[in-house]
């Protein structure tokens, strides 16, 4: 039996029991924080189940069952297919985000990443198939947040100015005090390690900063799920690494993240899952455990899906 | 639309261009004020007469009077025209460019309330550049003036305000058209200069050729506003020309730019 303390300062008890795990929580906990902590104890279990190399279980908590290796969907793309003029971008593409997991979406130039990432985001509209992004239509906005190819970010206002600016554009101010409202935009440049530059000019920023800023602002709102264009694009080692290190702590902030890049050494150490794109289509999808089995180690999956790629 | 605005006149408030844009066209009011001051003071009658002028008896600033004033700074009113395409596509272009339209679909808004906040943005800019233009021109036009100011001066000067106002909006709408919708900043910013050249002259020559150039220079405002403001008067058929200037300038920037941005997919 294992004994965690959850972030939100309350314990829980993990019980072991053949193949199946028992969570026990105290009586007192509110369902929707048990929920929004089902992720955390998601991960603990199967941390556990590395540790004790338990393949298959299930999970009874006080409240449901959740299957220990099911996680929630974020949003599932479904059969879509997109064409500009005779050409087809994408077709029938179907994949799924999960609850807090990092998600790779990669593939070579004009495999359809940018396309399929502005139909997900619903910048563009697919000519055919379904996007389903878990719970109320209307809550779709609040809960993704985007960054595509570039921070859309205004060089000649500050740190925090563009915070305020896409805050009042996304209504944060009519649903917040001023003060709440400032406290967001301060902890969210706290988040993305500029707490110290908040002040700054944005133009001022190096292209790391300015990404970061990106992925700050598009965490504005009650956002769980992150979908970010080739976020590493322009950024030097130092910048690289600040930028994982942000997904990281996102991820295990319960934000769930979906991630393009050409940069798979990148991607290979996020990643939970792996999405390849070629020429519009799906050729190949696995979790990072089945690439490292099939690769025969965790150096050599990005020779792996170089190769999938159809590269050497 | 309450937050698009919101937030527009927040950002609008920190964006440096169009500080930069008012200052430069407060700056050029005050140097076209300044040197037509002191080239009264040198131009003498004699130095006229070899120049080929009439004016033998020009005595200084005394032969001058409010409505030369008024010209002098209306002449200089093409550069209001220029800062006015130069500032509304650098704004629109950049915003593209960055990708702040994409952001704005995804969260949300529809290609017809993002034209619509960038409408609102354009006429907000052309206002405050517009009205710099015209203080600075009264301030410096009231300290060089010593003259009297009649009512007449005073209601003409009214309607052709609110009358330019909205003139300079319509262009807005043109400029705004082209900068949502041509893809290159670099071409965005070339082709709005270039209606500034081009319009001023191609509508100047309709204009001589409907109105056998009776009341050339006078009613179209648009584009060059070069010696219109010569004469504070205006008759009510320029009242109404120029409404349906207005109207036609400015629906036809509304509805031309908004159809092609609807239609095309968000890059």
């Amino acid at each position: 039996m294992a004994v965690f303390i959850h972030k939100d300062r309350f314990y829980f008890f993990l019980i072991p029991m053949g193949n199946r795990y028992f969570v026990l929580t105290p009586y007192f906990i509110r369902k929707d924080i048990f929920k929004q902590s089902r992720q955390w104890y998601t991960n603990k279990i199967a941390k556990h189940k590395r540790q004790r190399q338990i393949l298959n279980c299930t999970v009874y908590t006080a409240f449901r069952e959740v299957k220990g290796d099911e996680m929630g969907t974020v949003f599932s793309v479904s059969k879509i297919s997109k064409q500009y003029g005779q050409q087809t971008v994408l077709k029938d593409v179907s994949f799924s985000l999960r609850e807090r997991e990092i998600l790779g979406l990669t593939g070579g130039n004009g495999a359809g990443k940018t396309t399929l990432i502005r139909l997900i985001t619903g910048v563009n509209q697919p000519d055919s198939g379904e996007i389903d992004i878990a719970g109320k239509t209307e809550d779709r906005y609040r809960k993704i947040g985007t960054l595509i190819e570039r921070p859309a970010i205004y060089k000649d206002m500050s740190a925090i100015d563009n915070l305020r600016y896409y805050g009042k554009l996304l209504g944060l101010e009519d649903e917040k005090k001023k003060a709440e409202a400032e406290e967001t935009y301060k902890a969210l440049l706290e988040k993305a390690g500029l707490s110290g530059c908040g002040k700054k000019k944005a133009g001022r920023f190096s292209t790391g900063m300015k990404q970061r800023l990106g992925i700050a602002i598009a965490l504005l709102g009650d956002v769980t799920c992150l979908i970010l264009d080739e976020p590493f694009n322009g950024l030097d080692a130092a910048g690289i690494s600040e930028l994982r290190s942000l997904l990281l702590r996102l991820k295990e902030e319960s934000v769930s993240i979906l991630i393009t890049s050409h940069q798979i050494s990148e991607l290979t150490q996020i990643c939970d899952r792996y999405v390849i794109l070629d020429q519009g289509r799906i050729v190949f999808e696995a979790t990072h455990e089945e690439l490292r089995e099939q690769a025969g180690g965790d150096e050599k999956i990005e020779s792996l899906i170089v190769k999938k790629l159809g590269g050497e | 639309m309450k937050r698009l605005i919101k937030a527009s006149n927040y950002k609008l408030r920190k964006n440096s261009s169009i500080k930069i844009g008012a200052a430069a066209t407060i700056c050029v009011v005050i140097l076209g004020f300044l040197l037509f001051y002191a080239a009264l003071h040198i131009l003498t009658g004699p130095m006229i007469e070899a120049a080929g002028g009439d004016e033998t008896d020009l005595n200084a600033f005394d032969d001058i009077h409010l409505l030369d004033c008024a010209a002098i700074a209306l002449s200089l009113m093409q550069v209001l025209a220029i800062v006015l395409a130069i500032v509304i596509t650098l704004l629109i272009s950049g915003e593209r460019k960055n990708g702040v339209y994409a952001l704005m679909a995804a969260k949300g808004y529809t290609r017809s309330q993002i034209y619509a906040d960038k409408l609102y943005e354009a006429c907000l800019v052309c206002l405050v550049l517009y009205v710099s233009y015209v203080a600075a021109a009264l301030l410096i036009g009231g300290i060089l003036w010593h003259g009297p100011i009649e009512t007449d001066m005073v209601t003409g000067f009214i309607k052709i305000f609110f009358l330019m106002a909205f003139m300079y909006m319509a262009i807005a709408a043109i400029y705004l058209a082209v900068a949502m919708n041509v893809r290159n900043g670099g071409a965005a910013m070339a082709i709005n200069l270039l209606l500034v050249l081009v319009l001023s002259t191609a509508v100047t020559a309709i204009d001589t050729g409907l109105f056998d150039g009776q009341i050339i220079l006078r009613k179209w405002w648009i584009f060059s506003a070069i010696e219109q403001y010569a004469y504070l008067e205006i008759t009510t058929k320029e009242i109404i020309i120029s409404i349906l200037n207005i109207l036609i300038y400015g629906g036809a920037g509304i509805v031309a730019g908004g159809a092609v941005f609807a239609g095309t997919e968000l890059k």
